[in-house]
């Protein structure tokens, strides 16, 4: 089986280095990009099989990010999940319609976001 | 041997007459570069070199020419980079063979076109684009460059095998003309290209570029440092359409650099567009 690569889209290091390692140790590849921006260009230059994306960043925030995404020419399929805090609500509405897959809320559990992570690459959730 | 004094005077001048920067560790390649021209000058220090440059009156501007020339690389070939290729089909084939025409025609520009690969592959392609579409429209690309060397060879439009490595060849019987492993380029491609001398980091020179539908600027920006990438990218935005696209090279990023512009997203490719 070949490694499935995921994009973690955050602009604290620290969650990108705690998803990340997370990830790591259940064998996923992973890169990292501080914002959507920043995530288009990386999408643009490697194949990605799903992307976590933060909802709150500079630059351009996570549901700009999947509006950009879901208005370009990627593969429509992409899963990407996105990262909230509980009181998000409205905000989760918007997410939805961009084209987010999932959420999952801060403050982050490992167990959940791989559960979540292998039903959504299984095509599932 | 450069010494690093001579060094520092010597990309000091080059920066601010192209905005080109050569970082410490670019010594030695801006040496290697220089040599030769010192031999044929028959200078023997690098220092002597910098005052015909500074000081060489009459003789300044002519050798500024030659400087371009000698600091910038000229590693191009038709049909480079697949997928921005693709993607700048798609562009073009949602925009404007969808029925709306543009009043005045597409306007292209390669920035940094060096020997003409690229503004010609991007003429071929929209010839190629019309014969598949029975649908045609007026088009110019405009191909510009620092290096008036680069410009000749461009203007000449004779190419080697390597050139057109990646050239399908019903491509090549179509549009070339081939000799002796050398391919010319036919007149009615070459029409549709203009090739001019240009400084991106002069302002006031974009002024004949203004309303471009299309700008490719691949593989240049990594000439500058971050103070010169804003300032080239600033003026690539102000010379397209509001609605037009923007091509850098695949390992360049406008992260940081400039936020007007929306990223879209192709396969194994991203595009900018004016907001």
């Amino acid at each position: 089986m070949t490694m499935k690569r995921i994009l973690i889209v955050d602009d604290s290091p620290t969650i990108r280095k705690l998803v990340g390692y997370v990830l790591k140790k259940k064998g996923y590849v992973t890169e990292e990009a501080e914002d959507g921006m920043d995530a288009l260009e990386r999408l643009g230059a490697s194949e990605i099989d799903l992307v976590i994306v933060d909802l709150n960043m500079p630059t351009m925030d996570g549901i700009s990010f999947v509006k950009n995404l879901r208005n370009g020419y990627y593969n429509p399929d992409l899963p990407v999940v996105m990262l909230t805090t509980t009181s998000d609500g409205d905000l989760k509405e918007e997410a939805l319609e961009a084209g987010v897959n999932m959420f999952l809320t801060k403050p982050i559990q490992p167990e959940v976001l791989i559960y979540k992570i292998e039903s959504l690459l299984a095509g599932g959730l | 041997m450069l010494t690093g004094q001579e060094f520092t005077l010597l990309k000091d001048f080059i920066y601010e007459k192209t905005g080109i920067y050569f970082a410490e560790n670019k010594m030695y390649l801006l040496e290697s570069r220089l040599a030769n021209r010192l031999n044929e000058l028959s200078l023997s220090t690098f220092e002597e070199y910098y005052y015909h440059l500074k000081f060489g009156g009459s003789k300044t501007e002519q050798e500024i020419t030659y400087l371009y020339d000698l600091v910038t690389t000229n590693e191009t070939s038709f049909f480079r980079n697949p997928p921005q290729l693709d993607a700048f089909k798609i562009v073009v084939q949602k925009n404007y063979l969808n029925g709306t025409r543009p009043d005045a025609g597409l306007r292209m520009w390669s920035a940094g076109c060096s020997t003409g690969e690229e503004p010609y592959t991007l003429a071929i392609m929209m010839l190629e684009l019309f014969a598949h579409s029975n649908v045609s429209l007026p088009f110019t690309i405009y191909g510009t460059d620092i290096s008036s060397k680069a410009l000749e060879s461009a203007k000449r439009a004779v190419f080697n095998n390597y050139s057109v490595r990646n050239t399908d060849k019903g491509i090549l019987s179509k549009y070339f003309v081939e000799d002796k492993g050398m391919y010319t380029l036919k007149d009615s491609v070459k029409k549709y290209v203009s090739l001019d001398f240009l400084n991106l980091m002069d302002a006031s020179s974009y002024r004949k570029y203004r309303q471009m539908d299309v700008i490719f600027c691949r593989n240049v920006l990594i000439y500058f440092d971050e103070k010169g990438k804003k300032t080239v990218i600033d003026n690539l935005y102000e010379s397209l359409k509001p609605g037009g696209f923007l091509t850098i090279g695949h390992a360049e990023s406008l992260h940081n650099i400039s936020r007007g512009f929306k990223p879209l997203i192709f396969p194994g490719t991203i595009a900018y567009q004016k907001g």
